[in-house]
């Protein structure tokens, strides 16, 4: 008979799993990989206990989707003397399947941390359960030969522990020690090399070396599984000429920390957050700070440098994922800021050529470089979830996620590749019925950038096969359009430019919880901004899914904005979004908060001419963050309404219900909500006698009860019973809490797992997956 | 599943070059993009060429090569003459720091100063709206007589037409010029190594019109650049490419440098050349800058009108000479011209402060991009 299982049941230890439930149940016959998937056949017949052991007692890394038995097959073959793992076969089908990424395993920390073992201070330390595998794998089938172990030939004690059935390691295809292994190399700014790769020099003296330049509050260069970090001490007073060097402005960094423990010493996780941190998966999860007793709003702690978080009530920490984090964090007790090594909106280091490049440069921010030669095949950035209580959302999928091929609920001929849009972008293919979202690649304004998607995009039609559509954004003038358009010529296939906001109300939801997009749905999408199809920038939209159709059914009101520098100067925006209601000389005062009079002036003399125009929810929450004195100036994309979120916490939210209950009204066949009671109650309301705190929680909450009361009109005219919220600003939780509320509870509502720009890929490829073409 | 009707995707398989584009095609008609200077206007530029069927004389430049002016030799092999001809629509015809008058001879004058001509002669052709104050004429000829003074370049001819009230807005005046040339200098010669220089701040032209158009009050007053070059080209060393950022601003002038020097005929190797532009070495004015972040404008694709922008092996001699003529003193060295590498077509590359490369391409109009 023959046995095909498909699912992730290659490099996760499938084939000496099989081989050990046969021996046990004295199947005769063979397994091997098959294109993605695992064929075992056997001569005769085998027990119920053996089918029924493939799945139950799987290795914990496979995830099964099926199991086909055709018992005529090799019905009447010879019978097998034994049962064997042959060599793998190549199917024809470009059927893709990588498993993710996962953290070392307990026994292989065991192993790595016993003085005798073979494996004592080895920094690969792996098996069948862990390790990295999307990183490393350049195609299907999953064999050592087709990742970047093949450049590493076993020595004989690894080759022995691979032929052994009766050992832990038979057959891992990613397993090395010491001897044959990759090696690690150390190399200081202004010291000695500690070692080439290819002398035997002292791994455990290289890692040593690092912990102790890492107390001394240098900054290192350190390969990881998907790409390089900066990683320094976190309460370090050197993080913040760490951070002027590196032109972060206030983003972020991400933090590593020991364990569950140390964690708690800087930040309160929940309970869900707890588990989540602490899964195979790894990612970088977003916890709330620990109150500073002194001033909440001071978001300070020692135990955290302030420049590693600043101005935020949260800090992205993720606990250490493979044996090189173990062992250093045997030799250091504080956390360390560990965040991805590229200049903001460019592709992740992954190269050594590059990482050697930014560390040599004149003006480098790095003082050592802790690098090894197995090679990254596919840049994978860590991940980052924010929770909503039990959910995970997503503003980053990448290692632990990627590729986690998802099923489609609806059938689809066509071979989908689309581009994204501009922040956060990916390739996402819709591919033969499953999704595959890409990881992150960068900021679609640079060259780089786009060089990257050229080359991913090339990856990927080896490994799906050459698209029959392209899908990308609307807007002309992104990197990945351009792109798109060229390939799209090139290779002679349709472009489907895809609404902003569409992309985003067709995120994967649906598939996860048993509907399709073919369903009748509302979605309500909040974000910066997108371009919309009649040339105004949209961001607060709510559509209506009805009967195949798809349309605009309300939206927040439009008001006049003047290009990037809105963004990147909130006062502005509110200047343009109060300058109609206000006139000339109330919002000349208003400009005078953050600008000189001549400036003001200018400003003012602006507004009166023609510029573009928004219906943005995040432009909305910029200009009150702007207002109300919290930031007038982002040095990041979003920071002006993540740091009024931060300023809300502990606010009364219900402090001026009444006040700010916004007007719905009518035009054109679409429902809109009027913005600007929000903007005007923050004009002088220190004099008013409210608090900042109190007045940002209660406007959040507003906004959001405003766009869901909006959607509740659609939502009961047309007997929807499933709302989908998705767009960057759902991350703010109190705000998604609210706009959940206002939608009244006649309909389920679907948080998009990844709401931010980061999905709008996969929203482009189920959404041309889906059309009549 | 999908709508017929959807806005939310093309299913014709091409995407909107501009956002007006769709709407362009459909009615065939000649929108004010064509006249922008941008994409659109390369579109109606190739039309008409398409449809002369004599495009140049013996052995000259012609119409087709869209160089800054024509070159014809004379009959006995003597001299090459350079010929160009340019009509100034522009309103407001009174802006800070010049007028139409003004504009209209410095921009024929520098049309053949970057050829490497020296200009010897221009036309001027007036058509005068019905109703016209001839105070401001008055006014407008001064101009013309002080550029020309200024040049030292004749107004040797020209012809007069006033129309009906009504049925043109106020003023048009056509210059045409002529001059020699010693040493020919095109758009196409840029070679590998040449270092890009340009002779000034670059936006305030377009700003400036714009601050009276749309009522902007600057701190400082911000006025026009425009200007005749012919006498600092003529103080600097030969460079291998010059042009004048007009429409299009340096945006438009570094592309159709960088194209026309990429053509195979124009240079050895036929690998083409890229031009790389660092960001912060171009001279900006903060007040142009303010205006543009806030109108949605790119400074480098606001029109300047007394400006050059060369590609030169003699750099530190180019940028000394520049910036000891009048005309010169804020010149600054901004890139560099590579070979072609990599499968962009792009032809100019610009290095942001941050680090990144942005591509610069020749567009109709800037979408606001920051989601």
């Amino acid at each position: 008979m023959k046995i095909l299982i498909k699912g992730t049941v290659q490099g996760v230890g499938f084939r000496p799993h099989v081989f050990s439930l046969a021996k046990k149940h004295s199947v005769k016959g063979f397994v091997r990989n098959a294109g993605p998937d695992v064929e075992i056949i056997a001569s005769g017949s085998v027990s119920e206990k053996f089918l029924d052991g493939l799945v139950s007692l799987a290795p914990p890394l496979a995830k099964i989707t099926s199991v086909e038995v055709d018992k005529t097959a090799f019905a009447h073959s010879e019978d097998f003397k034994n049962f064997e793992i042959v060599s793998s076969c190549i199917i024809d089908g470009n059927n893709f399947r990588l498993p993710v990424d996962s953290r070392v395993c307990d026994k292989c920390l065991a192993d790595l941390s016993e003085a005798k073992n073979r494996r004592f201070g080895y920094f690969l330390t792996a098996c069948t359960d862990c390790g990295p595998r999307f990183s490393i794998g350049e195609k299907v089938p999953f064999d050592r030969g087709n990742t970047s172990f093949s450049d590493f030939s076993f020595c004989p004690d690894c080759e022995k522990e691979f032929s052994n059935p009766g050992d832990r390691r038979f057959f891992a295809q990613t397993i090395s020690c010491r001897e044959c292994g990759p090696k690690l190399e150390l190399e200081e700014k202004h010291g000695a090399r500690t070692a080439g790769f290819a002398e035997r020099g002292d791994e455990i003296e290289k890692i040593e070396r690092t912990a102790e330049l890492l107390k001394k509050g240098k900054v290192g260069l350190v390969k990881g599984w998907g790409g390089f970090h900066f990683v320094m001490d976190a309460t370090s007073p050197n993080v913040k000429g760490f951070r002027k060097q590196t032109f972060r402005g206030n983003k972020p960094f991400a933090v590593m920390a020991k364990d569950l423990k140390s964690v708690e010493e800087f930040a309160q996780p929940t309970k869900h957050e707890k588990k989540l941190l602490e899964s195979k998966k790894r990612p970088i999860v977003l916890v709330e700070k620990k109150e500073n007793k002194e001033n909440a709003l001071s978001l300070q702690n020692e135990k955290l440098n302030e420049y590693v978080s600043p101005n935020l009530h949260t800090v992205g920490v993720m606990l250490p994922y493979s044996p090189l984090h173990y062992l250093l964090f045997e030799l250091i007790d504080f956390p360390l800021v560990y965040t991805s090594a590229n200049k903001p909106g460019l592709p992740t280091i992954v190269s050594g050529a590059e990482a050697r490049e930014l560390f040599t440069a004149v003006d480098s921010p790095v003082d050592f470089l802790l690098s090894d030669n197995l090679e990254i095949k596919n840049r994978c950035d860590d991940s980052v979830v924010r929770m909503q209580g039990e959910r995970p959302l997503f503003l980053r999928r990448g290692r632990g996620n990627v590729p986690g091929m998802q099923k489609l609920s609806f059938k689809f001929e066509k071979t989908v590749f689309a581009l994204g849009a501009r922040r956060d972008c990916s390739i996402s293919v819709a591919s033969k019925g499953m999704l595959f979202q890409g990881p992150y690649i960068g900021k679609a304004d640079f060259l780089e950038v786009s060089q990257q998607m050229r080359l991913e995009f090339e990856k990927y039609v080896s490994w799906f096969g050459k698209p029959d559509v392209i899908a990308c954004d609307l807007h002309p003038q992104f990197e990945s359009t351009v792109l798109a358009k060229e390939l799209s010529e090139k290779l002679s296939v349709p472009l489907i430019p895809v609404q902003h906001h569409c992309a985003h109300s067709f995120s994967p939801v649906f598939h996860e919880n048993g509907f399709s997009p073919q369903d009748d749905f509302v979605s309500i999408v909040c974000d910066g901004t997108g371009l919309g199809s009649d040339e105004v920038l949209w961001g607060g939209e709510v559509f209506l899914r009805k009967d195949g159709g798809f349309e605009r059914a309300g939206h927040l009101a439009q008001k006049p904005y003047f290009g990037d520098a809105s963004a990147r100067e909130p006062l502005k925006t509110a200047a343009s979004m109060l300058f109609e209601n206000f006139g000339e000389e109330k919002t000349f005062e208003v400009l005078q908060r953050a600008y000189g009079k001549e400036e003001s002036k200018f400003i003012l003399s602006c507004l009166g001419s023609e510029g573009s125009a928004t219906t943005s929810t995040g432009r909305v929450l910029d200009a009150v963050s702007a207002l109300l004195g919290v930031c007038t100036k982002a040095t990041f994309e979003g920071e002006p309404a993540m740091r009024l979120e931060s300023s809300a916490l502990g606010g009364d939210s219900c402090a001026l219900e009444k006040e700010l209950e916004l007007e719905i009204s009518k035009k054109s066949g679409k429902l809109i909500l009027e913005t600007f009671p929000l903007l005007d109650v923050c004009v002088g309301f220190e004099n008013k006698g409210i608090s900042g705190k109190d007045l940002a929680a209660s406007i959040q909450r507003a906004l959001g009860l405003g766009i869901g009361k909006v959607a509740r009109e659609v939502i009961e005219s047309n007997g929807i019973e499933k709302v989908v919220l998705s767009g960057g600003v759902v991350f703010n939780l109190a705000f998604a809490k609210a706009v959940e509320e206002g939608t009244g509870g006649s309909a389920q509502v679907l948080v998009c797992r990844c709401p931010g720009d980061a999905g709008i890929s996969a929203g482009q490829a189920v959404w041309a997956a889906g059309l009549r073409l | 599943m999908g709508n017929e009707n959807s806005c939310f995707s093309k299913e014709d398989g091409k995407t909107r070059e501009t956002m007006a584009e769709a709407t362009k095609a459909l009615q065939g008609r000649i929108s004010l993009a064509h006249g922008a200077g941008g994409k659109s206007s390369a579109e109606l530029l190739d039309l008409i060429f398409s449809k002369i069927e004599l495009k140049n004389t013996p052995g000259g430049i012609g119409i087709d090569c869209a160089e800054d002016s024509a070159l014809i030799n004379l009959v006995d092999g003597s001299k090459t003459i350079a010929f160009t001809t340019d009509t100034y629509t522009v309103k407001p015809l009174f802006f800070p720091g010049a007028d139409i008058g003004w504009l209209s001879v410095c921009g024929t004058v520098n049309d053949l100063s970057v050829m490497g001509a020296k200009p010897v002669a221009v036309s001027c052709s007036l058509v005068i709206e019905e109703g016209f104050p001839v105070q401001d004429l008055e006014k407008i000829i001064g101009s013309m007589n002080r550029a020309s003074k200024t040049a030292g370049v004749p107004i040797v001819c020209g012809d007069t037409k006033v129309m009906e009230k009504g049925s043109i807005d106020g003023l048009i005046i056509n210059t045409a010029g002529i001059g020699e040339v010693a040493d020919l200098v095109r758009n196409s010669g840029a070679k590998v190594g040449d270092t890009v220089i340009v002779s000034g701040p670059v936006g305030d032209h377009g700003i400036a019109l714009l601050s009276v158009r749309e009522g902007l009050s600057f701190e400082t007053l911000l006025e026009s650049d425009a200007a005749p070059l012919n006498t600092l080209m003529q103080s600097i060393p030969l460079p291998h490419a010059a042009k004048d950022p007009t429409r299009g601003g340096l945006n438009s002038a570094l592309n159709e440098i960088a194209l026309k020097s990429s053509i195979p005929s124009s240079h050895a190797l036929g690998r083409g050349i890229e031009i790389r532009i660092d960001e912060d070495k171009i001279p900006v004015r903060k007040e142009v800058k303010a205006a543009c972040a806030m109108l949605g404008l790119d400074p480098l694709s606001v029109a300047c009108e007394g400006r050059v922008v060369v590609c030169t092996d003699k750099p530190t001699e180019t940028l000394e000479a520049m910036k000891s003529h009048p005309l010169g003193k804020g010149a600054q060295a901004i890139g560099r011209v590579t070979e072609k590498t990599g499968k962009s077509k792009a032809g100019v590359f610009l290095r942001t402060a941050e680090g990144g490369t942005r591509v610069l391409r020749m567009q109709d109009e800037v979408i606001p991009r920051i989601c």
